[in-house]
Order: C-alpha cells, then structure tokens, then sequence
C-alpha cells in the first residue's frame, strides 16, 4: 500500500460550493490574501477581476483564454503571480476574469495543482499539502 | 390509519402553510431544515455495499493513448483494448454498448485536437520551477482558525456579501468586492482575507 506524508494540514469550513482555502497573491510589491475554492476540475486556476485590480496587474494585456464549463463560458487574461498556500510559495501563471462579477476564485491543475501533492478527506473537511518535489 | 398516512398527511398540511410564507420566510425555512439535518454517519463495514468486480483500466488508457488522435472529440465505449463503438453522439455510444453487452465497458471521451492544443499551450505558460534553493521564501501567513470560526458564526447574516476578515474582526462587508477590497486596504490589516460567503440560495457550484 502506497504511504503519503505531507507538509501541511489545513481545515477548512463546511461550504457547498466547494473546498475554499486561504491563498495569498503577489503580483509588483503588492499582496492580498483571498479565499479561493480547491478544484481539480478545473484546468487553470482563475481569479476574479477586482483581485487583479486591486493587486495591480494590467489584467488586458496578459494572454488571453475563453474558459469553457458545463453551462458557459468567460473571458480570461493570463498573468504570472506569485502564489503562497500556507507556506508553500511559487511562481504561477493564473488567469484573472476579464469582467467584474465572478463570485468565486478557483484553484485548479495548471499553475497549482500541478505544483503540489495533495490528500483530502472531505468527510473530515481536512486537507493535506506539500510541494511536489519535496 | 398508518404511520405513513399520518406522516403524510401532516406534510401536506405543513407545505400548505409553508406556501403562505413570503419567499424570503420559504428560504429561511429551507435553510433551518437543512442545518438540522443529523450528518450522515459513516457506515459500519458490514452494512457497506460490497464492490462489484471491477476491470482493470490498463488497456483502455493503453487504447486512448493510442488511437486519441484518431477518435479526437468522439465519445468511445471499450471492454479492454477493443472498441465497441465511437461516436460524435454519447447517445450512440451508449446504445452499442448496451447493445454489445460486454461487461461493464468504459466510456470516455476523447479530447479534441483543440481541447489538446489549448491545455499544452496552458502548460506551456507555466514557469520553470526553480530549485528549491532559488525559490523565494514564504512569508508569515495569518492562521485562519479565527476567520473560520467567524464564518461559521455569521454565515446567515453575510450570505451572499463579500467580506474582509483581520481574525475574527470584520472589516468590511458588502455585495460589492471593490468596495470590501477598498476598505480592506484603506484598513491596513496584514493580509486580511478576503472571501464571498456562501448564499443558501446560491446553486451547488459545477464548474464556470
């Protein structure tokens, strides 16, 4: 049987719109800590329009993507952030919404998934992190 | 008269008051309901429902990886390496395999060739990680027990706003986020977190 351990343990609230976690952005001097919902569905990990803006990234001139859902689709701008979950820290691509309004901010596989090793146990709200190649 | 025609008969009579209640009053008792619900228990092992053989997924993986540019943007059934059927329609698909009976075949669908394209271009925009001794170091981030706590406090009374929590203190709240980021920064807390509390009117969330 395969064994794991982990770096960190994190327990986050109850919530029926996902696995929100504290993450804190830095993007040109400036930081800002925000909940954002664990998801490894998603293949990017997004953020929303006010975040960008108040950390000061120019969110328009980054790459831009149109991620699709089941229902939908908007309009994102990629940017290199740096990106600290507890106290696992590293530079990442993220998208940025292109228009106000988004309600969630979504960690998905490319930019931090992909960066880690994760365990949960939903059933317990608990979550488990290290970096990947640690 | 049996239990279940009492039991019925009392809901029935409940929904009727219930749909004189104002919308507002209808989600409040909706949202009391499901709180009172007893958390599901786990159950003891022997009451678990035993798995049903299972077949190995080696050689499909094998297949998809094989034949992913052939099938691009189809949906496909396969029992092992063999494939029962592929179809732009999963309908299709799933009425062959049926249809062929195999034992629990799997049915996936493949990417298509732009699906494939966009995720290595989203790969390809990742930094290169640097070595562990090049790496920037962490800094010291607030414990979040006490913005925990405050959320399962307050969550009826900022469901649907957007807050800025220093601890268990509240800075700001509103359903605008600019103006929670405004005074979030006008605040000068270190790093106070910044989150939607969840709605019980919100949709369960599936995705963009």
């Amino acid at each position: 049987m395969t064994q794991l351990t982990f770096a960190e343990e994190h327990h986050y609230v109850e919530d029926k719109e996902g696995i929100p976690l504290a993450i804190t952005l830095f993007y040109g001097g400036q930081s800002l800590r925000v909940q954002a919902k664990v998801d490894p569905g998603a293949g990017v990990c997004l953020f929303t329009n006010e975040i960008g803006r108040e950390l000061g990234v120019p969110i328009e001139q980054g790459i831009p993507i149109r991620l699709g859902g089941l229902t939908g689709s908007l309009e994102a701008y990629g940017h290199e952030v740096t990106l600290q979950t507890g106290d696992i820290i590293f530079q990442s691509f993220v998208y940025f919404a292109k228009f106000p309004g988004v309600e969630r901010n979504l960690l998905g596989r490319a930019g931090w998934l992909r960066k880690l090793r994760l365990g949960l146990i939903d059933y317990d709200n608990l979550l488990y992190l290290s970096e990947y190649d640690s | 008269m049996s239990l279940a025609t009492v039991e019925t008969s009392a809901v029935e009579s409940i929904l009727r008051q219930v749909e004189q209640l104002s919308p507002a009053a209808q989600r409040q008792l909706a949202h009391l309901l499901t709180e009172r619900q007893p958390a599901p228990d786990k159950a003891p092992p022997k009451q678990r429902l035993q798995p049903v053989p299972m077949p190995g997924d080696t050689r499909e993986r094998q297949w998809i990886s094989e034949h992913k540019h052939e099938y691009a943007g189809q949906w496909v059934a396969l029992d092992g390496d063999r494939l029962v059927a592929a179809s732009h329609s999963q309908q299709e698909v799933l009425d062959a395999a049926r249809t062929d009976g195999a034992y629990l075949p799997l049915i996936a669908r493949i990417p298509s060739h732009e699906e494939t394209a966009q995720w290595e271009e989203i790969k390809r925009h990742q930094p290169t990680p640097l070595p562990p001794d090049q790496r920037p170091k962490p800094i010291p981030m607030p414990d979040d027990k006490r913005e925990r706590q405050w959320i399962e406090e307050h969550k009826h009374e900022y469901a649907g706003h957007w807050v800025a929590l220093d601890g268990d203190r509240l800075i700001a709240a509103s359903q605008s986020q600019q103006a929670v980021l405004k005074s979030a920064r006008e605040d000068g807390a270190y790093l106070p977190l910044i989150l939607r509390v969840t709605s019980p009117d919100d949709l369960p969330f599936m995705g963009i």
